[in-house]
C-alpha cells in the first residue's frame, strides 16, 4: 500500500487546462482534435507525470489497439484443457518423482479424465471441455510453455500484473493507458468489469495505479446491477438538477485550481467529474446491452443462467473496446474458480461450462466484427496445476508450466508456442515467463518495455523491470518482425 | 503479503534477483543516497554499518546560527535547520499562511475535523500574539485528538476488527469480541500524551507489566496495559480454521514484518530467507529477534485467536463471578420446574378425561403408551397410537386454557422471579491480548525462511547493529512472574535513550510526526529508515526533532506543538506572483522537498466523512466501545446496518469508529483510499478518480448529509439566500463567500427551487430541497477535500 509520499502537487509544471488554453475545450473536442503526441513523452528522461487520457503514439507503431485480459483466476489446469499429454495418460498411477508443495507427501501421476481432440485446420488439440475456444482454435496463439514465480493465489496475480510479487504497483493496463491515452474521452481508459464479491486481500492491487497518476486506475465497472458505482443519485433527484450542480461545481474547483495553477491533482479532479458527467450516459449506452441482437446474446450465453454471468462480461468487454476503450480487464467471479485441488473431474467441468462459451464467443464475435485485428485478447490464469494427483480427485498449484491463449492483435493464429515435459509439468521448450508474455503485449499496442518506464524514488521504473529479469518479447509469437 | 511457501525454484535462477520487492526500493536507495542533496555525515558506512545515520545514537545537532535577515524568520530551533538548506539553494519561506487557512490547517491536523464557525472566527478576532499557540493547546487538548493521532498508529499497527482472513463480502470470519479495547488503548494513549517509550513497551509487553496473573481486581489501568498488547493480534491469523502449520508460520512473519516496518522502519522481512541484502541485518537476527515472541506464538503449543481472549475481570472477580451466576441459574432452574410441574398436573387431568372417550378396553394399555417415550413404544403401542392418539394428545394451548386462576398467579409470579432473576447473571468483556503460553521454545534459525528445513538453533537477542554487541540481551532478558521477560526485554533495548536502538526507534516516530503535519515525511519512505530507504531531506533537523522527544520524556504532544508553532509549519500553500520571483523556486525545487511552502494536502477518506458530519450537524461525538456495525452486499457495496444500530445516531459517529475489515470499508471511504489492510501501511494514497466524483455527487451518504445540512442552514441562518448561503460556505469551508460565489450560489438556489417547485414542490419545500443541492456541491468542491 506504499505509495509515492503525498506528492507536493503543486508541483506538475503543464497542466491540460495550460494546454488546452482553457477556451472550453473538453474531451469531446480533443477527441475530435485527435490530437497524438509526438514529443517522446515516452522517453525515459521523462520525469513529469502526464495526468490526460488523450490518445497518443507509443514507440512503435501498433498492432492493436485495445486489449482484453480475460483473467481465469484459481490456476486452470493446463493438463486437462489445452496440453493434451499422451505419457501422463500412459503413467497414471505412477510416481514419478514430482514433489507436491508445502511439504505435503508426493502423489502419484493422475491421467487426464478428458478426451482430447484436433479441432480446426491447424489441428491444434483442445480437451472436450472447452468446444467454444476450440471452436476458435485458428484465430489462436496456444502458449503452451508459460511459467511463473510464485505458486499461491494472492502472489501470482500480482507478478502477473505488475510485474512483481509486491503491493502499490502500477498494474499492465494503467501501464497502457497511461503510454498511450485512450481513444473515447467519454470512458475511462483502463476498465475493470469485475464482481467483487469474494475478491482476496489483492484486490484493488491488481488493478492499481502504484505511483502512476491515479486518472489511469482501473475503474470498475460492475457485471451486475448499475454497471459503475454510484452512477446514478442514491435518491430521485428532478432532471436537470445535476447540469446546475454540476456548473457550480466545476466553477468552484476551477476557481480554487486556479489559485494552485500547477496542481495536478486538482486538474484530475475538474476531468473527472466532466468524465464522470459523460460516463453517465457512455456507460449506460455502451452498456446497455439490450440493444443486442437476439442472436448475439445467444452467442455469449446470455440466456442461459450458467453461462450468462460470464457471458455478460465478455459482451461488455467487447462493447466497450468497440467504444474505444484502451484496456479492459475481466476478473472472473472469485473464489478462484479453476481452483481444484478436488474433484476435478465434475467441478473443471463446471467451471468450463460457465466460461467457455464466453470467452469463445468474444473472439468469434471480435472477429466477425473486423475488431480482432486491432485487438489483443489474452486467456491467462496465474499459473497451472500439476500432473499429479492432489488426495485422488484433484491437482495442486505448479508454477512451472501453464498454457495461455491469445488472439488478434498482431499474434500468429492457430499456432502452438512451445512445450512442456512429457507430463505437463514444466516448461521445456521454448519457455515464456509470465514477464516476457507482458513485454510481448506491450510491444503489440506499439511500446518498447525497456523505454516505457517512470521516475519513482529516483529510479526508472518499469513493468518488466527488463535489466534484472532479462524479460523479453516473444519475437516467434508475433507475425511481423519485432522492433529492435 | 508473505506467501508462506515457494516450492522448488532451483530452475528459475533470476527468480531471487527480483522476486522480493524490495529490490527496486533498494536500488533506488542506493541511488538516491548518491543523489542525496546533502550525503549524511560519517557515511563511510561500507566498512562500519554502525555509522549509518539511522544507526547511531542520537546526538542533538546544534542549532544553525544564520545571518540578521535568516534569522528574523526563526520563530522556532525547527526553522533554522530548515531556512539553512533553503539558503543554501537561494530558496526562502513564503509568506505566513492566512488566518482562515491556518486555522483550518490546525484543526484538521490535530482533531481531524474542521472548526465550526465560531472557532474559527474567535480565531480571527483575537489579534493578541498568543492567539494562535492558545488554539494550538485547546486542540491539543481534546478528546478528538486522540481519536486523529490514534488513526494514524491504527494505521501502522494494520488494525481491524477482525483477526482472520477477509476474502468473502458477506462472510465475516474472525470476528472476536474485544479487538476495540486495543483501538481504545491507542486513542487515550494519544489524549494523555503517553510517552512513547511507555507505549511501545505497554503495546509490547504489558502483560508483562502487569500481575494480571495473580490480581485480586483489575483495575482500568490493568485492563488498558492488557489490551495494548492487542498490538500483536493484528497481522492475518487463520489458526481458527486452519490448522497447518504454514498458517502459524505466515502469521510469524507477518507480524514480523508489521513490527519491523512501524516500530523500527526497516524491511526485516528480507532477512528472513537469507542475511538482508541492502541492511546490516544478518539472517541470524531475524530468527533472535523472532524469539522474543514465540514464549507467546509457539507454533507447536498454539492458541488460536479466540483461546488467546482473556476474561476483562481477574480470574478471582471470574470466580466470584461464575459462583454467583451458578446461583442465579440454580434458583432460575428450580423456579421453572415448578412453573412446569403446575402446567404437567393440569395436563395429566386432562388427559385422563380424554381417556374417556377410549374404548374401557384399550384405555389402560393407551395410558401406558402415552407414557412410554416415542422411540421405545413397541409395535402394538404404535398401533393404539395411530388409532387414538388424536384423541387424547393434548396441546399446550388446551393446558393454557385449564389453567387455575391460582395456578396463573403462581406461574406469573415465578416467570417475574425468573425475569428478575436473569437481570441478575452477570457478563465480563473479553480482551484480545497475548502472553506467554509457556516456557519459551526452541528457535532456530530456518534454511532459505522454510519452516520445514530448520537450521541451527538460535538463541534470543536483538539486531546486532542495534546493540552493545552480541549478548545485549544477556542483560535485559530476564523472566518476571510467570513470563519469560523476553518482550520486556525488546521493549527495553527499543528505548534506552542514549543507544542505537532508541535513537532509530524516535526517528521513526518523529519523522512520521512530521509527515503528518506536512505531508511528506523528512525521509520520505517513513516505513523505511534503512540503507534502503530514502535519505533525509534535512538529517539534522530529524535528529534534533528525535533527540527533543527523548528529552521530552518521549512525550509527542510538545512536539507536536513545537512543529505546528514554527514558521516552517505556518507558511502559506501558496504564492502569490510566483513568476515576479527570481530565481523561480518552482525550477530550483520543483517538489518542494525542501518546504519553501506548504504542502497542499487532500485529507484521507476517514477524514473527508467526518467532515461532512460536523458541516451537516449530524456529528456524533460518542467516543470508543464497540463497533458501528455496517452490513455488506454481496456486490461489497457497505452500507450501515440500521437493524444494528443501537440508535440512529450511531451511524454518524466517527469513521475511527466503524467495523474495521481488511477489504470492505464503507463504500465512500474505499473510494476515497481507505487501504486495503494487509500490513503496516504508514503512508495513505490520495487518489483522484472518476468514482470519487460519482460518489460525492451520489452516495446515499452524501444526499444524506447534505440534506442534514440544508436542515441545519434553514434552522441557524436568517431568510435571506444571502444569509444561508453565507452560513453553508462557514459551515463547510470555514470561511465567507465573495461576492462572485455568493452569485453563482444564489442563482444555483434560484435555479433548483424553480425545478423542484415545477415538478410539484411547495415553495418551503423546493428551498429546501435547492439549499440540499448547494450543500451536496460545497460537499463535492475541491477545497472541501483539501487542506491547505
Amino acid at each position: 500500500m506504499w505509495n509515492e509520499p503525498a506528492m507536493d502537487i503543486n508541483q506538475v509544471p503543464l497542466s491540460r487546462r495550460q494546454l488546452l488554453q482553457r477556451s472550453g475545450m473538453g474531451f469531446g473536442s480533443l477527441a475530435l482534435a485527435a490530437m497524438l503526441e509526438d514529443d517522446g513523452l515516452l522517453a525515459a528522461s521523462t520525469t513529469r507525470p502526464r495526468v490526460d487520457l488523450r490518445p497518443r503514439r507509443g514507440h512503435f507503431p501498433a498492432q492493436a489497439k485495445s486489449v482484453i485480459l480475460l483473467f481465469q483466476s484459481g490456476a486452470p489446469s493446463q493438463m486437462d484443457l489445452f496440453d493434451p499429454k499422451p505419457e501422463l495418460q500412459r503413467q497414471h498411477g505412477k510416481d514419478v518423482g514430482i514433489e507436491s508443495l508445502q511439504g505435503r507427501a508426493r502423489e502419484p501421476l493422475m491421467a487426464s479424465p478428458f478426451r482430447f481432440r484436433p479441432h480446426g485446420e491447424s489441428g491444434i488439440e483442445f480437451s472436450e471441455l472447452v468446444p467454444h475456444l476450440a471452436g476458435v482454435v485458428d484465430d489462436l496463439s496456444v502458449i503452451r510453455s508459460l511459467y511463473t514465480f510464485d505458486p499461491c493465489h494472492a502472489g501470482a496475480p500480482l507478478i502477473f500484473l505488475t510485474g512483481k510479487l509486491a503491493f502499490g504497483r502500477p498494474t499492465l493496463g494503467t501501464w497502457v493507458s497511461y503510454a498511450l491515452g485512450t481513444e473515447n474521452q467519454n470512458l475511462p481508459a483502463y476498465v475493470v468489469l469485475h464482481d467483487i464479491e469474494g475478491h482476496n486481500t489483492a484486490g484493488a492491487a491488481l488493478w492499481d495505479n502504484g505511483w502512476l497518476p491515479a486518472l489511469y486506475r482501473g475503474t470498475e465497472f460492475r457485471p451486475k446491477g448499475s454497471p459503475v458505482l454510484n452512477l446514478r443519485a442514491a435518491k430521485a433527484l428532478p432532471a436537470g438538477a445535476d447540469r446546475d450542480d454540476l456548473q457550480l461545481i466545476g466553477r468552484l474547483n476551477q476557481r480554487y485550481a486556479d489559485r494552485y495553477p500547477r496542481a495536478a491533482d486538482l486538474e484530475t479532479r475538474i476531468r473527472n467529474y466532466e468524465l464522470a458527467a459523460r460516463m453517465q450516459l457512455a456507460a449506460e449506452q455502451n452498456l446497455d446491452l439490450s440493444r443486442e441482437t437476439a442472436e448475439t446474446k445467444r452467442l455469449y450465453g446470455l440466456e442461459n443462467p450458467v453461462t450468462a454471468e460470464y457471458g455478460t462480461q465478455c459482451l461488455m468487454a467487447r462493447r466497450l473496446v468497440e467504444a474505444g476503450v484502451r484496456f479492459v480487464q475481466i476478473m472472473n467471479k472469485p473464489h478462484n474458480p479453476w481452483d481444484h485441488h478436488g474433484n476435478l473431474k465434475k467441478r473443471l467441468p463446471a467451471t468450463c461450462a460457465a466460461t467457455d462459451q464466453g470467452s469463445g464467443a468474444l473472439i468469434a464475435d471480435l472477429k466477425r466484427r473486423g475488431l480482432l485485428d486491432e485487438t489483443l485478447v489474452l486467456w491467462v490464469g496465474e499459473f497451472g496445476r500439476l500432473p499429479t494427483s492432489q488426495g485422488g480427485t484433484g491437482r495442486d498449484h505448479n508454477m512451472h508450466a501453464f498454457t495461455a491463449l491469445a488472439a488478434g492483435g498482431g499474434l500468429k493464429a492457430g499456432y502452438v508456442h512451445g512445450a512442456t515435459d512429457a507430463f505437463g509439468h514444466r516448461a521445456e521448450v521454448d519457455a515464456v515467463s509470465v514477464l516476457d508474455l507482458l513485454a510481448t503485449m506491450l510491444h503489440q499496442v506499439g511500446l518498447d518495455h525497456t523505454q516505457l518506464t517512470y521516475k519513482h524514488n529516483n529510479l526508472d521504473e518499469s513493468l518488466t523491470d527488463a535489466r534484472t529479469t532479462d524479460a523479453t518479447v516473444i519475437a516467434d509469437l508475433l507475425t511481423r518482425p519485432a522492433h529492435a | 503479503m508473505v506467501t508462506g511457501f515457494v516450492d522448488d525454484v532451483r530452475s528459475m535462477p533470476i527468480w531471487r534477483r527480483w522476486l522480493a520487492p524490495v529490490f527496486a526500493v533498494c536500488l533506488a536507495g542506493s541511488a538516491s543516497v548518491a543523489a542525496a542533496e546533502t550525503p549524511p555525515p560519517g557515511a563511510s558506512t561500507e566498512e562500519d554499518p554502525r555509522a549509518f545515520w539511522a544507526f547511531r545514537p542520537l546526538v542533538a545537532p546544534a542549532v544553525p546560527q544564520l545571518p540578521g535577515p535568516l534569522a528574523e524568520q526563526v520563530r522556532t530551533p525547527i526553522d533554522a535547520f530548515v531556512l539553512r538548506q533553503l539558503a543554501k539553494r537561494d530558496l526562502s519561506f513564503s509568506a505566513a499562511a492566512p488566518p482562515t487557512r491556518l486555522v483550518r490547517r490546525a484543526w484538521f491536523d490535530l482533531l481531524g475535523l474542521p472548526p465550526s464557525p465560531e472557532q474559527a472566527e474567535a480565531f480571527l478576532a483575537d489579534t493578541t500574539p498568543q492567539a494562535y499557540e492558545r488554539v494550538i493547546d485547546r486542540l491539543l487538548a481534546s478528546p478528538h485528538f486522540g481519536e486523529r493521532w490514534g488513526r494514524h498508529w491504527l494505521d501502522v499497527v494494520g488494525y481491524t476488527d477482525l483477526v482472520s482472513y477477509d476474502g468473502d463480502t458477506t462472510g465475516i470470519f474472525g470476528f472476536i469480541k474485544g479487538r476495540w479495547r486495543y483501538r481504545d488503548y491507542v486513542i487515550d494513549a494519544f489524549n494523555e500524551d503517553k510517552p512513547y517509550d511507555r507505549f511501545l513497551r505497554e503495546q509490547i509487553a504489558g502483560d508483562e507489566l502487569v500481575t494480571w496473573r495473580t490480581a485480586k481486581e483489575y483495575t482500568p489501568e490493568m485492563v488498558a496495559t492488557l489490551a495494548a498488547t492487542g498490538f500483536w493480534r493484528n497481522a492475518e491469523d487463520r489458526s481458527e480454521s486452519a490448522k497447518e502449520l504454514e498458517y502459524k508460520w505466515s502469521f510469524l512473519y507477518n507480524t514480523m514484518q508489521t513490527f519491523g516496518t512501524g516500530v523500527m522502519g526497516l524491511t526485516l522481512r528480507c532477512a528472513r530467507c537469507h542475511d538482508h541484502k541492502h541492511e546490516p541485518i544478518p539472517q541470524r537476527d531475524y530468527f533472535r529477534l523472532l524469539s522474543l515472541i514465540t514464549p507467546a506464538f509457539n507454533v507447536e503449543n498454539w492458541k488460536n485467536p479466540k483461546e488467546r481472549a482473556i476474561p476483562a475481570i481477574s480470574a478471582a472477580q471470574k470466580k466470584v463471578m461464575d459462583a454467583a451466576n451458578a446461583a442465579v441459574n440454580k434458583r432460575v432452574s428450580d423456579l421453572e420446574a415448578r412453573v412446569a410441574m403446575v402446567k404437567a398436573a393440569r395436563q395429566q387431568q386432562l388427559i385422563t378425561a380424554k381417556l374417556q372417550s377410549v374404548p374401557a378396553a384399550q384405555r389402560k394399555a393407551l395410558q401406558a403408551a402415552l407414557g412410554t417415550p416415542d422411540d421405545k413404544r413397541t409395535a402394538a403401542q404404535r398401533g393404539l397410537f395411530k388409532q387414538f392418539g388424536d384423541q387424547v394428545t393434548v396441546k399446550n394451548e388446551e393446558v393454557d386454557q385449564a389453567l387455575t386462576a391460582d395456578d396463573k398467579s403462581v406461574i406469573a409470579k415465578h416467570n417475574q422471579q425468573v425475569a428478575e432473576l436473569k437481570q441478575q447473571v452477570q457478563t465480563h468483556g473479553w480482551i484480545q491480548a497475548i502472553y506467554d503460553v509457556g516456557p519459551p521454545p526452541a528457535t532456530h534459525l530456518l534454511e532459505r525462511g522454510e519452516f520445514k528445513t530448520p537450521g541451527e538453533e538460535v538463541r534470543p537477542g536483538f539486531i546486532e547493529v542495534l546493540s552493545a554487541g552480541p549478548d545485549a540481551f544477556a542483560s535485559l532478558g530476564r523472566p518476571v512472574a510467570g513470563s519469560s521477560g523476553r518482550r520486556t526485554a525488546l521493549a527495553h533495548w527499543l528505548t534506552q535513550p542514549g543507544t542505537p536502538a532508541a535513537g532509530l526507534v524516535a526517528r521513526v516516530i518523529v519523522n512520521r510526526l512530521w509527515q503528518h503535519l506536512t505531508g511528506v515525511g523528512i525521509v520520505p519512505t517513513s516505513e523505511n529508515l534503512g540503507m534502503s530507504g530514502d535519505p533525509p531531506t534535512h538529517p539534522e533537523l530529524l535528529d534534533w526533532l528525535a533527540a527533543e522527544l527523548v528529552q521530552n520524556g518521549w512525550r509527542t504532544k510538545p512536539l507536536i506543538k513545537n512543529i505546528m508553532l514554527s514558521a516552517t509549519y505556518r507558511q502559506a500553500s501558496r504564492r502569490e506572483n510566483m513568476s515576479a520571483v527570481k530565481p523561480d523556486p518552482r525550477q530550483l525545487d520543483p517538489e518542494n522537498r525542501f518546504l519553501w511552502r506548504a504542502r497542499l494536502r487532500r485529507l484521507e477518506s476517514e477524514v473527508i466523512r467526518d467532515a461532512m458530519l460536523t458541516a451537516s450537524g449530524s456529528f456524533n461525538a460518542d467516543m470508543g466501545g464497540q463497533p458501528v456495525p455496517l452490513k455488506y452486499r454481496r456486490d461489497g457495496v457497505a452500507s450501515f446496518d440500521e437493524e444494528k444500530l443501537s440508535t440512529p445516531q450511531t451511524a454518524w459517529r466517527r469513521s475511527i469508529y466503524l467495523f474495521q475489515r481488511r477489504v470492505y470499508h464503507l463504500t465512500v471511504l474505499g473510494v476515497f483510499d481507505q487501504p486495503v489492510i494487509a500490513g503496516s501501511v504508514c503512508r495513505r494514497n490520495t487518489s483522484a478518480v472518476a468514482l470519487q466524483s460519482l460518489s460525492m455527487m451520489n452516495d446515499t451518504l452524501v444526499l444524506e448529509q447534505a440534506d442534514q445540512f440544508a436542515g441545519r442552514v434553514l434552522a441557524q441562518a436568517g431568510d435571506s439566500p444571502e444569509q444561508r448561503i453565507e452560513l453553508a460556505f462557514r459551515l463547510a469551508l470555514s470561511r465567507r463567500p465573495n461576492t462572485e460565489e455568493l452569485g453563482w450560489s444564489s442563482e444555483l438556489l434560484r435555479q433548483q427551487a424553480q425545478r423542484y417547485q415545477r415538478s410539484g414542490a411547495a415553495h418551503a419545500d423546493a428551498e429546501r430541497q435547492a439549499l440540499m443541492h448547494l450543500c451536496r456541491v460545497l460537499f463535492n468542491s475541491s477545497e472541501f477535500l483539501y487542506v491547505e
